[in-house]
């Protein structure tokens, strides 16, 4: 579970001093449950990667709070690492290592044995289906090949939580689906799962839940429905359009 | 701890796939370096060498006019042989070195009791000509002497009359111009070697790395960014050392398989100095690895950091040159200085002084410092933020 209150971070201007900074994210609260899909749904620029990356302990906010199944990310990054898998926006792959070798690497990191990381990375090629693909080499790898293995990657330590960064960027028809297949069935396992995108047909197949980033700030939040009811529109990218205060044509 | 030890591993297997690293670390500063320094150096010698138990044939004009020169030039291993007729065209084209012309009048001269004139050609401005013309010079000046000698004696003269003065030279540097040549190739190739070693890898490591995207996810990891650091700092490290180990090694097979005389001449080849220079400068390692894999933490791509490094090759050779532009005279608190103090050492091992023990602590703890303060800034630099903006 994902609990996070009034973060604030700000970025210097390129050239400039900090107190002619940036907001990025400022106040962003919400909840994300487990066994249930969040999505942080925000235009570029809205603040979604800066609250994953604080959320991912790769940045200090400057004020507010986060926390990962009940752990501080602020106050204890190591401790708070371990309870979630992180899927960053390129996936991240080391690309003269075999899709295997870049699973197990990371096991070790999280401190499994080699037998056991070895083991755990059988385990995820079996889960994701990389079958075909697990001793070869990443570079020249597909974009929704590339994805799979940074999933793999993220979940070898079977974290509870995890962060995934516009998974579904570059990714075509089939892949996106068998992504989605995958996400619901993690999901189904009880997992907590928060996904952000700028794809509304993305964020309305999948998410239980929907925050919605504008400015850095959530402007509104709820399930699908939820939202759909409270900015009376159906469409949801007409709902996103209402929620951000724009003006629907 | 393991966390450090298998990031350090994985950087040496993904590194080992990668063919620019390896060339890096392992052809072009340990192998190739001292073969390109090495062998214009001992191939010039080769060129102005002259053996002096080897007969060399010598065109002369009018051998006939002179048997008695040419069998003293015969017992002093020149052969004679007639000369071409277009011999200056050909000593121009540097196709023969010299060709000595015996005048008309050289007999009538010598029975006469005067000066009796030889003519040598020969060209300036190849290296091959002038070291010939020299030997040939040498040989006839003391031929010119015996016959002197011979002069006076036959007029009743002490032939020592005509020498006032002994000269007697002593020649007090112990390596001469060659050693002090091989003391900047050893140093020069061993700094140079590992910084080579270690580029390609600390480029790929950090600022690679964050191009390539995968630095973000090994942040959110349960490892501290210290030891993540550390850790590819060793596996530079690791790379430096072996890259300098190499180039020693090359050094010594080079200068060991070079065919005895001239090379044999030039460099006395020491296996214990090579040694000791390999293991004076291995402080200078720790700090080579230490800079390199700051700069690619400060740096925002692989471009921008071999920018940065390239300039870095200026380093081991400023403190040197400062010195010499200075005129300062080494003291003890400059041994403190790295690669300054580094090149100083080697320069005494490789001439077979006596190294006292305080200028090699000071250079090991001075070299150490520089390293450890090199390590914390890079440390800070991936505590920054800014490590993950691109």
């Amino acid at each position: 579970m994902i609990e996070a209150q009034g973060l604030k971070k700000a970025f210097a201007r390129k050239g400039g001093k900090r107190n002619d900074a940036v907001q990025a994210v400022t106040d962003v609260p919400f909840v994300a449950q487990d066994g249930q899909i969040t999505g942080l749904l925000g235009a570029n620029g809205a603040g979604k990667s800066t609250t994953l990356r604080i959320l991912a302990t790769l940045m200090q906010a400057d004020s507010g709070w986060a926390k990962i199944d009940g752990v501080d990310v602020n106050k204890n990054p190591l401790a708070a690492r371990e309870h979630f898998g992180y899927l960053p926006h390129n996936s991240g792959l080391y690309p003269r290592l075999s899709a295997k070798e870049n699973i197990e690497y990371y096991g070790r990191l999280y401190g499994l044995s080699a037998r056991q990381a070895q083991n755990r990375a059988d385990e995820l090629v079996d889960l994701l289906d990389m079958q075909d693909i697990a001793q070869r080499r990443t570079e020249g790898f597909s974009q929704g090949q590339k994805t799979k293995v940074g999933l793999a990657r993220a979940m070898v330590h079977s974290p509870n939580t995890l962060l995934l960064d516009e998974p579904t960027n570059g990714l075509d028809v089939i892949a996106t689906r068998a992504l989605r297949k995958t996400i619901r069935g993690l999901r189904d396992q009880g997992h907590c799962i928060l996904f952000s995108s700028h794809i509304m047909q993305e964020v309305a197949a999948l998410c239980d839940h929907i925050a919605i980033i504008c400015d850095g700030k959530v402007a509104l939040a709820g399930s699908v429905a939820g939202i759909r009811q409270l900015t009376g529109q159906y469409d949801l990218e007409d709902a996103f359009v209402v929620a951000i205060g724009g003006k629907l044509e | 701890m393991s966390a450090l030890f298998h990031i350090t591993l994985k950087e040496i297997k993904d590194n080992l796939r990668d063919r620019r690293s390896f060339f890096f670390a392992v052809i072009y500063g340990p192998i190739m370096m001292p073969l390109l320094m090495f062998i214009p150096v001992i191939l010039g010698v080769k060129s102005t060498w002259i053996d002096l138990d080897s007969t060399t044939e010598l065109q002369v004009v009018g051998a006939e006019l002179a048997p008695n020169l040419i069998q003293y030039l015969r017992n002093h291993n020149f052969d004679a042989v007639a000369a071409s007729n277009n011999f200056k065209q050909l000593i121009r084209e540097r196709e023969i070195t010299i060709v000595l012309e015996v005048t008309a009048e050289y007999g009538e001269k010598l029975r006469d009791a005067k000066r009796a004139p030889l003519l040598l050609h020969f060209n300036e401005s190849s290296k091959k000509s002038q070291s010939a013309a020299g030997h040939l010079r040498s040989v006839i000046n003391s031929y010119n002497s015996q016959l002197g000698y011979l002069r006076l004696l036959s007029r009743g003269i002490d032939p020592e009359i005509n020498n006032v003065i002994d000269l007697r030279e002593n020649d007090l540097s112990k390596e001469g111009i060659s050693g002090l040549i091989l003391v900047f190739f050893v140093y020069f190739i061993i700094v140079f070697s590992m910084m080579s070693g270690g580029f390609y890898l600390a480029v790929d490591v950090t600022a690679g790395e964050r191009e390539r995207n995968s630095l973000e996810p090994l942040l959110s990891l349960p490892v501290s960014r210290q030891k993540i650091l550390l850790g590819k700092w060793l596996a530079v490290l690791l790379f430096v050392m072996f890259s300098g180990f190499l180039s020693v090694v090359c050094i010594y097979l080079i200068l060991s398989f070079f065919p005895a005389g001239a090379a044999g001449e030039l460099f006395s080849l020491n296996r214990m100095a090579l040694l000791k220079s390999l293991l004076l400068t291995l402080p200078c390692g720790l700090l080579i690895s230490a800079i390199l894999v700051a700069i690619a933490a400060f740096t925002r791509s692989s471009k921008e950091a071999q920018t940065y490094i390239s300039l870095m090759y200026l380093l081991p050779a400023a403190p040197s040159i400062l010195g010499q532009f200075l005129d300062l005279k080494p003291n003890l608190l400059m041994q403190i200085v790295p690669f300054f103090s580094q090149y100083q050492l080697i320069n005494k091992v490789m001439k077979d002084e006596t190294v006292a023990q305080m200028p090699i602590i000071l250079s090991v703890v001075g070299s150490l410092l520089f390293a450890l303060s090199t390590l914390m800034i890079a440390i800070w630099l991936y505590r920054r933020d800014q490590i993950l903006m691109k």
